[in-house]
């Protein structure tokens, strides 16, 4: 099935086409207020996307991109409010803040706020 | 509006509900006794997420883990090696997962499965049984697709490094002895393979090495895709310093449509031959070969003869196997990751403990998001969004920066930089710390 | 608006690399002269300009729009010396200030900034309101910040001399991170190595007592 998927697409790509219409780098933004009548995704869940730079749990503390573990929760909350509505520059959360919807948001600033402020593996 | 059924907001209160306890976060409630097995093939990225992330919310269950190496090499980053590195960044032995997360390590490869014994059964002869079992054993290379090329050449001397380790090294050495003016080769197969932009990742690496280390030197990239993610960043960076477009490109990018699939190999004389008609001479050839799912998925049926092994994308269950979870590069996904198979193995994690404990699994939510580098002064982001409805996975969004204008900040292009060098290294400690 | 052949020439000058990407062939440890000599060549900054480059340089996605840092990771600098400002910038840009992966990330960050950028923005948030990121604790330590104040005084504004700079409301985490670094001397930044060669009699009792003072302030 998606090798089918890509060989229509490299078929589609083989005719002239304009540079937007390149399916490898086009973009693509559905709001995620889109799937509020799908099952919630929990805090947890959401949250646990974010450990791959933020450390598991968001417990890294000796990095650059800064820790989410016991952050309170209305400052979490605010912060991702404000780089998902583009008022905070940033390299990637503003990206990021934008494919959640305040309610996720909010249940992953829950789930950050009870994390202990202390790094997941205490490096010598 | 959301549904808030019972069942729901004891989903999303559950975790939130129960006290997390000190260092190792390790829950010390428990749900009820469970000496469940759960068994999981391939100690990589997938493998042993699952491992750590079911044991961060399941203190009984038992975790076995069947891997041959005792030492894993991370691939995701070691493009880095090829210029200068060392391997051993990239590499964790498996003492410190194991006795954290207490999990049973079987130092073997899996020759079989019996689905219904539901029992593993390894190349030295052990049959492990499981309650659950979990296949992150990583994709099949094809190499008959290139006429004259071969696994036991691709081993020798036509190099892919698309597994990291010996390889990787072999390739650097390739790269270091190209004489001054050589030509590197370098063949991205078809989509889907593991790491989209790894290929342009390593060219662009290799180049800015060249730069300094062999500056008439040239690498050519044969495509069998017609585009690739990046693309508009990754040529505006070689337009910029590598001279791409120009006679003296330093890369060249020959895509499908212009005829760039390689079909033919002589690695007596070194050359690859395009579908173009075209035969190319050249010092270093990498060729990257198409993926596909795992001989033992398709040896015990789990693929059911296609490409990949179809899942059930809510928990990312076989469709073939009750009982079965297949994630990372082996699974039909869109786009094969590092960040991915993590994210799969931690829905996957959830998913058994909540079966475990007569539930539902939870929504799952899949995040490709990746901060890659062009070089040492210009970085670039993904973010790409995959949800689920019915079994089905859902693209929401997909978004690559930076946009031309943006790229003209300096100052981001650093803190790209900085920022791709400390995801490298911040997602390998959520995978194996 | 930087252009991007600006720091190309500059890229262009830089030599070997440690392990981690970070040259540090121009990194010279100060001496009382030299450091004399940087200040007088400090050029006059503009906080303007330099509030402009905080967000163009990304400066307040880690230090907040207004300095105060919204993070344990990152320090305050609002209201701080503007000549320390200027001399950290100065040190991260050449290597010299290079402890960690946090270093790192500023060591990147700094490449593209001229002499002048880092007095725009020192002087930028020079100008900024500190706030209390710290602890409230007045418990006075054991063995007194005798021995600190007379290089961080904590009246609020900067020693005149310009030797140390204002640690009063700064992060305990951050406090306690940099008198580590200075003591292990990962941290070798400071005019004749002082910070180094006090550290190293610290015990950990007294460091806390300090930055507990410190942040409280």
């Amino acid at each position: 099935m998606i090798i089918r998927l890509y060989c229509s697409l490299i078929l589609m790509m083989s005719l002239p086409a304009l540079a937007n219409e390149n399916p490898f780098t086009k973009e693509l933004f559905i709001a995620p207020e889109h799937y509020q009548n799908d099952p919630p995704v929990s805090g947890k869940m959401a949250a646990d996307t974010c450990s791959a730079c933020h450390g598991t749990q968001g417990r890294i503390f000796n990095e650059i991109i800064p820790p989410l573990a016991g952050l309170p929760k209305k400052r979490f909350i605010t912060m991702m409010m404000r780089f998902k509505r583009g008022q905070r520059p940033a390299f990637i959360m503003n990206s990021i803040a934008r494919t959640f919807t305040r309610e996720e948001i909010e249940r992953m600033g829950d789930y950050f706020a009870q994390q202990p402020p202390k790094p997941w593996l205490e490096t010598p | 509006m959301n549904q808030l059924n019972r069942r729901n907001l004891l989903k999303l209160m559950g975790i939130s509900a129960l006290s997390v306890t000190g260092l190792t976060g390790i829950r010390k409630q428990a749900f009820g006794a469970s000496s469940a097995q759960v068994v999981i093939v391939g100690g990589g990225i997938g493998g042993i997420t699952t491992a750590k992330y079911l044991r961060i919310i399941n203190n009984e269950v038992n975790i076995t883990v069947v891997e041959p190496n005792s030492l894993y090499t991370f691939c995701p980053g070691s493009n880095e090696v090829l210029v200068g590195e060392p391997l051993s960044d990239f590499q964790r032995t498996y003492d410190h997962t194991r006795h954290r997360y207490r999990l049973r390590l079987v130092a073997d490869s899996v020759k079989d499965i019996d689905f219904n014994r539901k029992q593993v059964k390894t190349a030295g002869g052990e049959n492990i049984s499981y309650d659950y079992l979990v296949m992150s054993p990583g994709p099949d290379f094809i190499f008959d697709d290139i006429e004259g090329w071969s696994r036991e050449l691709a081993n020798r001397k036509i190099l892919h490094a698309w597994k990291a380790g010996k390889q990787t090294l072999m390739l650097r050495d390739q790269i270091r002895a190209m004489p001054r003016g050589g030509v590197m080769v370098i063949s991205p197969p078809v989509m889907p393979y593991r790491c989209p932009p790894a290929p342009y990742e390593r060219a662009s690496f290799v180049a800015e090495w060249m730069q300094k280390h062999n500056r008439r030197g040239k690498i050519i990239i044969l495509d069998h895709n017609p585009g690739f993610v990046f693309q508009q960043q990754y040529i505006r960076y070689w337009t910029e310093r590598r001279g791409f477009g120009t006679d003296h490109a330093m890369i060249e990018w020959v895509s499908s449509a212009q005829g760039g699939a390689v079909t033919e190999l002589d690695a007596g004389k070194m050359t690859v031959t395009i579908r173009s008609g075209e035969t190319i001479k050249a010092d270093v050839i990498n060729l990257i070969p198409r993926h596909t799912a795992n001989r033992l998925t398709r040896n015990t049926g789990l693929t059911q003869g296609k490409d990949w092994v179809e899942v059930n994308h809510h928990d990312m269950s076989s469709l073939a196997q009750a009982d079965v979870y297949v994630l990372g590069d082996t699974a039909d996904f869109y786009i094969k990751t590092g960040k991915l198979a993590s994210d799969q193995a931690k829905v996957i994690a959830q998913a058994i403990d909540a079966r475990l404990h007569d539930k539902e699994p939870g929504q799952p939510l899949y995040a490709n998001d990746c901060l890659a580098k062009a070089g040492s002064d210009f970085g670039m982001t993904l973010t790409e969004t995959y949800r689920e409805r019915d079994g089905k996975l859902l693209l929401a969004q997909s978004i690559q920066r930076p946009l031309p204008k943006e790229s003209e900040n300096v100052f981001l292009r650093h803190l790209l930089v900085s920022a791709a060098d400390n995801w490298q290294r911040s997602f390998r400690r959520d995978v194996f710390d | 608006m930087r252009t991007v052949l600006v720091s190309v020439l500059l890229i262009g000058l830089s030599g070997h690399a440690t392990g981690d990407g970070v040259n540090k062939s121009s990194a010279q440890p100060w001496t009382p002269d030299s450091w004399s000599a940087a200040v007088q060549a400090m050029p006059r900054g503009a906080a303007t300009r330099g509030e402009k480059l905080a967000t163009e340089g990304y400066c307040i996605t880690c230090h907040g729009d207004k300095g105060v840092s919204p993070s344990r990771n990152s320090p305050s600098l609002a209201g701080q010396d503007p000549v320390f400002i200027y001399k950290a910038l100065l040190d991260f840009k050449s290597g010299l200030w290079h402890i960690d992966n946090k270093s790192t990330g500023m060591y990147a960050v700094t490449q593209p900034l001229t002499k002048q950028d880092m007095a725009d923005l020192a002087a930028f948030y020079a100008a900024q309101n500190r706030s209390k990121q710290g602890s409230t604790s007045t418990a006075s330590p054991s063995s007194g910040p005798a021995a600190c104040l007379p290089c961080h005084p904590t009246n609020g504004s900067a020693d005149p001399g310009h030797t140390g700079p204002i640690l009063d409301g700064q992060s305990t985490h951050y406090l306690k991170r940099q008198l580590t670094a200075f003591k292990t001397r990962k941290r070798n930044t400071d005019v004749s190595g002082v910070m180094e060669s006090m550290t190293q009699t610290l015990s950990n009792k007294q460091r806390e007592e300090l930055i507990q003072f410190f942040s409280g302030q």
